[in-house]
């Protein structure tokens, strides 16, 4: 993916090569840029040059004109704060993508079941999210994006909603799951600690350029930034 | 201010006589008149408000001379008196209007007809819909709509599967008041529509007419619109006003 944007005075310059089946990091301080790259790559803003290809196909690319609507690139997202629709229930939030492809809402609910049971939410299925712990609602936010069928995922500072105690199995499951993906993921994070359990490789970007990519151990042995020595240090 | 003259009016109502007064023919006839005119502007505000709420919402990225227009186009009816609705309705709808020839030559006459109480009330009970619903959708969270976006969600289902949903309250909020404005429309009703007995002459006209002849009658039918827009806006829950009456 090359992902250039220029918005207000930022620019944001980067290319990032996911590989389907595997997990990088994308990292960086406050600021850095690591949102704006995520909502480019999702289509929710466009960028002023540069391309974005996914899986060979480019779904932003300036000066060919080309913008495709995040509804058709296929880019799932667990954002930040979740964002699971508070008036569906479980099922309903997972069937919500299935309802958009299939118009038939039967179908598209005993696919949403299947996913629901395979994240352990079936008990869950017709709570609200508002009735859910931390840990639940973010196991139905991953399971609403995968459901989408999405060639590339994003998730977005995923643990930084947990409390300490659930992090840890947390992160597990977020491994186990997404070992059976077949996509590829990109992990926004600030903690290297969420890298290290979750992803290979790690991307370093610092004031929208990136200072440094690689496999994460090849960071951690050479960083190549005062950012990057204190990152993988605190993690 | 508020309530003392409503305190009077109910003081007065001749309470013994008053069974008999609501069950007469004349009075029961401008009841239903009412409620199903009254329904029917409030349906068609939400046909029509909705949309047009959604587009103030979105305005704000306009330039400044549409988004006005826009804006002055949907308070209007709001601020002038409904005579002056009634009179315009008239001059696109009248026989001599600038619609009225081309409906004339379809055999479809709007003025004076219970659909013309519709179309007048709706004109005067429009904004009310319109600014509840607007407010609502500039304070909910876009974030929702991105992630409905990312799940394949176009624009307008991500509208009617998220966005709606969340603006519910606001939505039945705005057509109870729709529906209590247009139940006590006169001035455009009487003017677009006339008085005519169990076609046009809806309840508030009915009972300004009584008040000529009959005191009594008036006072009776005035009672009846005063407990129905109560009983209404008892429906109304508080959790439905934050944005809407608050604002």
């Amino acid at each position: 993916m090359d992902v250039t944007v220029d918005r207000g005075g930022f620019a944001l310059d980067l290319a990032i090569d996911v590989a389907p089946g595997t997990t990088t990091a994308l990292m960086g301080p406050n600021g850095a840029g690591k949102s704006t790259a995520l909502a480019a790559i999702a289509g929710l803003v466009r960028p002023s040059r540069g391309r974005i290809v996914i899986g060979g196909r480019p779904v932003d690319d300036v000066e060919a004109g080309v913008h495709l609507d995040p509804a058709r690139r296929r880019v799932g997202v667990v954002f930040q704060d979740l964002l699971l629709f508070p008036g569906l229930t479980v099922l309903d939030n997972v069937a919500f993508a299935g309802r958009m492809r299939t118009r038939s809402r039967r179908r598209a609910r005993a696919d949403a079941a299947a996913w629901v049971a395979r994240f352990g939410l079936t008990e869950l299925a017709d709570r609200y999210p508002a009735q859910l712990s931390g840990g639940q609602a973010q196991r139905v936010a991953l399971a609403r994006a995968l459901a989408a069928e999405p060639e590339v995922l994003l998730l977005d500072e995923p643990m930084a909603a947990l409390d300490v105690r659930v992090r840890e199995q947390s992160r597990r499951e977020l491994v186990a799951h997404l070992t059976e993906y077949a996509g590829a993921t990109l992990l926004i994070t600030h903690d290297f600690g969420d890298a290290r359990a979750i992803a290979g490789r790690g991307v370093v970007l610092e004031q929208g350029r990136i200072t440094q990519a690689g496999a994460l151990a090849e960071l951690e042995a050479t960083p190549a930034s005062e950012y990057v020595a204190r990152l993988v240090r605190g993690g | 201010m508020l309530v003392v003259p409503l305190a009077a009016l109910v003081a007065r109502v001749p309470w013994p006589e008053l069974p008999a007064l609501l069950a007469s023919q004349p009075v029961l006839e401008a009841l239903w008149l009412s409620l199903a005119t009254a329904a029917a502007s409030t349906a068609i505000c939400l046909v029509l408000g909705i949309p047009m709420a959604a587009l103030l919402a979105e305005a704000d990225s306009w330039p400044a001379v549409p988004r006005r227009l826009l804006r002055t186009a949907v308070t209007i009816p709001l601020v002038l008196p409904p005579v002056i609705g009634g009179i315009a309705l008239l001059m696109l709808f009248g026989r001599r209007g600038i619609l009225g020839p081309a409906l004339g030559a379809f055999g479809v006459s709007l003025p004076f007809t219970t659909p013309a109480v519709v179309v007048a009330q709706t004109f005067v009970a429009l904004p009310f819909l319109v600014f509840a619903v607007e407010g609502a959708l500039r304070s909910t969270d876009r974030r929702f709509e991105a992630a409905a976006a990312t799940l394949g969600a176009g624009r307008v289902r991500t509208f009617v599967a998220v966005t709606l949903p969340a603006v519910a309250p606001a939505v039945a909020a705005g057509a109870v008041l729709c529906f209590t404005r247009a139940l006590g429309e006169f001035g455009a009703t009487i003017t677009f529509a006339g008085s005519l007995p169990g076609v046009t002459r809806t309840l508030p006209i009915a009972s300004y007419l009584a008040l000529q002849s009959d005191p009594a009658d008036a006072l009776a039918l005035a009672v009846i619109i005063l407990a129905v827009s109560i009983a209404v806006l008892l429906l109304l829950r508080d959790r439905w006003l934050p944005g809407v009456v608050a604002r």
